[in-house]
């Protein structure tokens, strides 16, 4: 293993210089000349704006009524917690996508050139031109609210693609060493890791919008054990998922108080006894993260327009809002304190946009008010999917902005927008306040949620879970998990936290044939839920 | 850069090794992974076809190690691209690796051949989009003529697969493959979601797979599946269709793998260890499931070879029951075992089935559920838990009587292996490439799987509690 001092951290310099060299030599060699190297704005080059503009043209000389390409340019950095090894990507895609005889068509390709954009243009038409007309009726876009053009920068503080390789090792052997020296933890376990990706993403469509922006996705893992010699306990530091931020994620003024407040927790929980589960039905106290994780897979995906009227039911599932038509106003599946959103504008979310893949500017709607479904996740076809609906009602229909692709390799399809779990800004409690609230019951601090394929019941796995009594945590509770229903769960909601202790945590999200992942924020408060069913997950029947 | 083309010829792909092998140091040992993909899908929901697509993509990624590792992915593969991705490798490794020699590598030169596997199909790389729109075509009229609803997808595929190797004694193997992979899935469902059937497979030859006979299967099962029942949770002596089975036993191939014993705490689920010796014991030669099972990798197999890659060669891992074989990477296994070769790991394999037919499994079930397929599974401890999806069937008496409402199962893969009743016949199952995965990261070929899994009669499967969706 090699050794880790500064003087040998401050060494590896010119590796970043070298790292740099691999995206302007390459893009050179493709023609192109990139910002980094040339300070000008993006917009302003025009070999890149014209070559999408060829793709798209391409696919409306072939017949196409509608087109539009994505290009990317895609890197990521990843960190191993056991030393220096670092994983570099680097990776370019184009890919176009076009409507022609009411189908859909697309191709991609990693080669960015005149010829391959043209080829690229004329076969997603003729992808979609391959099936028959008959009399399948057309697909309908709604119109765009504005068709704007330009730039977006997705904002972060430090740049993680800016900082020479030395500075990483620099700061993760001090945090390593931070870790290291506070009481009780055991060295050898500390692991911290961390991703970086940011992506250039061009848009253009056959409506002449054209577009760029820069998306950042940073993650992290810090995870260290604890022991005093008789009791031990697991600390995983929570606010590292992914997020819409730069290096800034793992370095910042907070995050070394944020590890001392995790580890005062360890110290208290070792200490705790262990407790088998006694299956029954619990008050629970749930945890912010294990809130968003639920909010993301129970609320955000079903409610994506494209899998609640079927379209991914041989893929990952469907939703129990299965006839949306008939749900959208009426179906109560959460208790009135219950308040959802779904945005794109949240600053250091993953999903921030300024314009989602298909070019419309993200719009803020609500998904659950009070308890009720009221809003959808919908693209511009679902002007189609829903005009019956709209019709009826006299509304309007708007998509919100969700459509995303994991790069332009991947046709866009729909995923969840970030969420907002509204706290409770009147009455709502610290986490400590709502402990104290409960006079028996269990607390869920770390765990991970699997919902069934159509999101209608689910399964929550504790990963660090305390028995209450008297508003105190008593004991730790091995392998307890909850069985639920997504409306029982959500509709038995008593308290919720309050605004201070908002939170975003990142979750990713695949879908889609072949598959891709995309990923969102979810920003939730802490919660009380009553009557949850509590099993033993490893238990069989 | 020239046209993408479908994917990349063994000219293209040396000549890229070549340009890395002048460049990065010869200390260590330098690994270049060539993944090229072309992808033709045809998806179709609720009676309609929704997206054809042409995908393609490149992924080269070039590692060096000693005792530390760098890796370097790009998609670019031309000269200056290449020539600049391995400046950046060596700017890390340089700088991070100590001078030391590593001598945990293979022990003699070894060469692999390109053998011709029979993992190509001419059919299947120039089928055409208009073909599978047509397949989509059909089934959604199938599903019409009934008020169902279809969805589906059918994908013709190809890669070519590149490993070059060489240690820091500059000894080197090189090896291309090429492959196609077809696959074929569909789902039937009721209108309002009261009935949902699923039936699909894969082959590298997209003229194997009967695509109509995937379209009326799922039909069958949606039609069969309506208005399901609820049933109690538990115990229950249980059918799992061969892509059900698949999964449990890929998740024992999966751990069938070695490690050095003197590595300690992190052996396998095959190992034991012996607390007073503090070294791991091996079960090889030990009956660890039923002793009518039998799983072997064989890449001249045309359902399960799929690339060709160092270390394929044919390999028995379970032999009526008794562990054969592990699997062991040159830098692991091939010193400490002394043998010469090593055995990769291979996520493809072939569960040696019976003649026993399906209807004679239900024959003889006095009561108990057949399974078509299970859904997001994980791992939960030392069991795993999932749900059923697509099509449960109470039997009772030797006879399908009604359709039951999903399960969530928790199960143990060792349990299942060893409570087997009855083995079924073996047939391919559906097994997607998962190219996303594999982009992001190294690893590559390892996404390109073929499995071949039997029906299989368990008894006491444990269901542990039912759940809503349909």
């Amino acid at each position: 293993m090699i050794n880790l001092n500064r003087r040998n951290l401050l060494a590896y310099g010119s590796a970043s210089v070298a790292s740099n060299l691999l995206l302007s030599r390459k893009l050179k060699a493709s023609g192109f000349m990139h910002p980094c190297e040339t300070g000008y704005s993006l917009l302003e080059d025009d070999k890149i704006r014209n070559l999408s503009k060829l793709t798209v043209d391409a696919a409306i000389s072939a017949g196409a009524s509608y087109a539009d390409v994505r290009l990317t340019y895609t890197k990521s950095l990843h960190l191993g917690s056991s030393g220096p090894t670092p994983d570099r990507s680097e990776s370019i895609g184009i890919g176009v996508r076009a409507l022609a005889g009411g189908y859909w068509g697309f191709s991609s390709s990693p080669v960015w050139g005149e010829s391959e954009a043209a080829r690229l243009g004329k076969s997603a038409t003729d992808n979609a031109r391959a099936n028959k007309s008959g009399s399948v009726p057309p697909i309908e876009l709604s119109d765009l609210p504005s068709v704007s053009s330009g730039q977006w920068i997705m904002p972060v503080e430090i740049d993680p693609f800016d900082i020479p390789y030395e500075e990483f090792l620099d700061y993760m052997f001090g945090l390593r060493l931070f870790i290291s020296r506070l009481q009780y933890v055991l060295p050898p376990t500390v692991g911290i890791s961390a991703w970086f990706r940011s992506q250039d993403k061009y848009f253009h469509s056959s409506l002449g919008q054209y577009t760029h922006q820069r998306l950042y996705n940073t993650s992290g893992a810090i995870v260290f054990n604890m022991s005093d010699g008789v009791g031990f306990s697991s600390v995983r530091i929570d606010s590292l998922t992914p997020a819409g931020k730069g290096m800034e994620l793992l370095k910042n003024r907070e995050i070394r108080d944020y590890i001392k407040v995790h580890h005062q927790e360890g110290v208290l929980e070792m200490n705790l006894g262990s407790l088998p589960v006694d299956v029954g039905r619990y008050e629970v106290l749930v945890n912010r993260s294990i809130v968003a994780n639920l909010a993301s897979q129970s609320i955000g995906l079903s409610t994506e327009l494209d899998r609640a009227i079927g379209l991914e039911a041989n893929a990952s599932g469907t939703s129990f809002i299965n006839l949306p038509e008939e749900m959208l106003g009426t179906l109560t599946l959460a208790s009135p304190l219950i308040n959802i959103s779904a945005s794109r504008s949240e600053a250091g979310s993953v999903g921030k946009v300024e314009w989602d893949d298909e070019g419309v500017k993200p719009t803020a709607i609500e998904l659950i008010k009070e308890g009720r479904l009221v809003g959808l996740q919908a693209p511009r076809e679902g002007y189609s999917w829903l005009k019956e609906y709209h019709n009826r009602k006299n509304t309007s229909f708007k998509p919100n902005g969700s459509m995303n692709s994991a790069s332009g390799i991947d046709s866009p399809l729909v995923f969840s927008a970030d969420l907002k779990i509204e706290p409770d800004y009147n009455n709502g409690k610290s986490i400590d306040e709502l402990r104290e609230g409960i006079k028996d019951g269990l607390e869920f601090k770390i765990g991970d949620v699997v919902m069934d394929f159509q999101l209608s019941t689910g399964l929550g796995i504790g990963g660090s879970v305390f028995k209450i009594h008297n508003g105190r945590r008593v004991g730790r509770v091995i392998n307890a998990g909850s069985i639920f229903r997504t409306a029982n769960l959500w509709k038995n909601v008593t308290h919720i936290g309050r605004a201070e202790d908002v939170m975003g945590f990142g979750f990713a999200i695949t879908k889609g044939e072949p598959t891709q992942t995309c990923y969102h924020s979810v920003f939730s408060p802490h919660m009380v839920i009553k009557d949850m069913d509590v099993i033993d997950v490893t238990r069989k029947a | 850069m020239q046209d993408s083309i479908k994917i990349l010829d063994q000219k293209a792909v040396q000549s890229v090794i070549d340009q890395v092998k002048t460049i990065i140091d010869k200390h260590g040992t330098t690994t270049v992974s060539i993944f090229g993909w072309w992808s033709m899908g045809q998806r179709w929901a609720r009676n309609k076809a929704t997206m054809t697509s042409d995908q393609r993509d490149v992924k080269v990624a070039i590692r060096h190690e000693l005792e530390s590792s760098v890796t370097i992915v790009t998609n670019q593969i031309d000269e200056d691209s290449i020539s600049a991705a391995c400046s950046t490798l060596k700017g890390y490794s340089e700088k991070v690796f100590p001078k030391e020699a590593f001598v945990d590598l293979m022990q003699e030169p070894v060469t692999y051949d390109s053998k011709g596997y029979p993992v190509w199909s001419e059919s299947t790389f120039n089928r055409h989009a208009s073909r599978n729109a047509e397949i989509a075509t059909s089934a959604s009229a199938l599903a019409k003529d009934r008020g169902l609803l279809a969805g589906g997808y059918v994908e013709n595929a190809a890669s070519s697969v590149t490993s070059y190797v060489r240690d820091p004694w500059g000894r080197e193997f090189t090896t291309y493959g090429q492959i196609t992979q077809a696959h074929c899935s569909m789902t039937v469902r009721e209108g309002a979601g009261n009935g949902s059937g699923w039936a699909g497979g894969s082959s590298f030859d997209i003229d194997r797979l009967d695509t109509d006979r995937i379209a009326s299967l799922a039909l069958e099962k949606c039609l069969m599946s309506l208005n399901p029942v609820r049933v109690e949770p538990g115990r229950y002596q249980t059918i799992l269709e061969p892509q059900a089975s698949s999964f449990f036993f890929s998740d024992v191939v999966f751990w069938l793998g070695r490690q050095r014993p003197e590595l300690g705490a992190n052996g396998e689920a095959y190992l034991e260890t012996d607390t007073s010796l503090r070294r791991h014991r091996t079960k090889l030669g030990l009956k660890i499931v039923d002793e009518r099972i039998t799983i072997g990798h064989d890449p001249l197999d045309p359902d399960v070879g799929t690339h060709v890659d160092p270390g394929i060669d044919s390999v028995s891992l379970i032999e009526n029951g008794i562990l054969k074989n592990l699997w062991f990477g040159y830098n692991d296994g091939a010193k400490e075992l002394g043998q010469k070769n090593f055995v990769g790991r291979r996520s493809s394999f072939r569960v040696k089935g019976s003649d026993t037919p399906v209807e004679e499994m239900i024959a003889t079930m006095k009561r108990g559920l057949l399974v078509t397929r299970i859904s997001n599974p994980i791992s939960v401890g030392p069991v795993f838990t999932g749900t059923t999806r697509d099509g449960l069937w109470l039997v009772e008496n030797g006879k399908i009587t009604k359709a039951v409402r999903n399960f969530r199962w928790t199960e143990s893969p060792w349990f299942v292996l060893n409570n087997v009743e009855q083995l079924g016949q073996a047939i391919p199952v559906f097994t997607p490439v998962d190219i996303r995965r594999s982009q992001e990261r190294r690893s590559n070929a390892s996404s390109l799987t073929s499995i071949v899994s039997p029906w299989i009669k368990i008894n006491d499967f444990s269901f542990t509690s039912t759940v809503d969706a349909i």
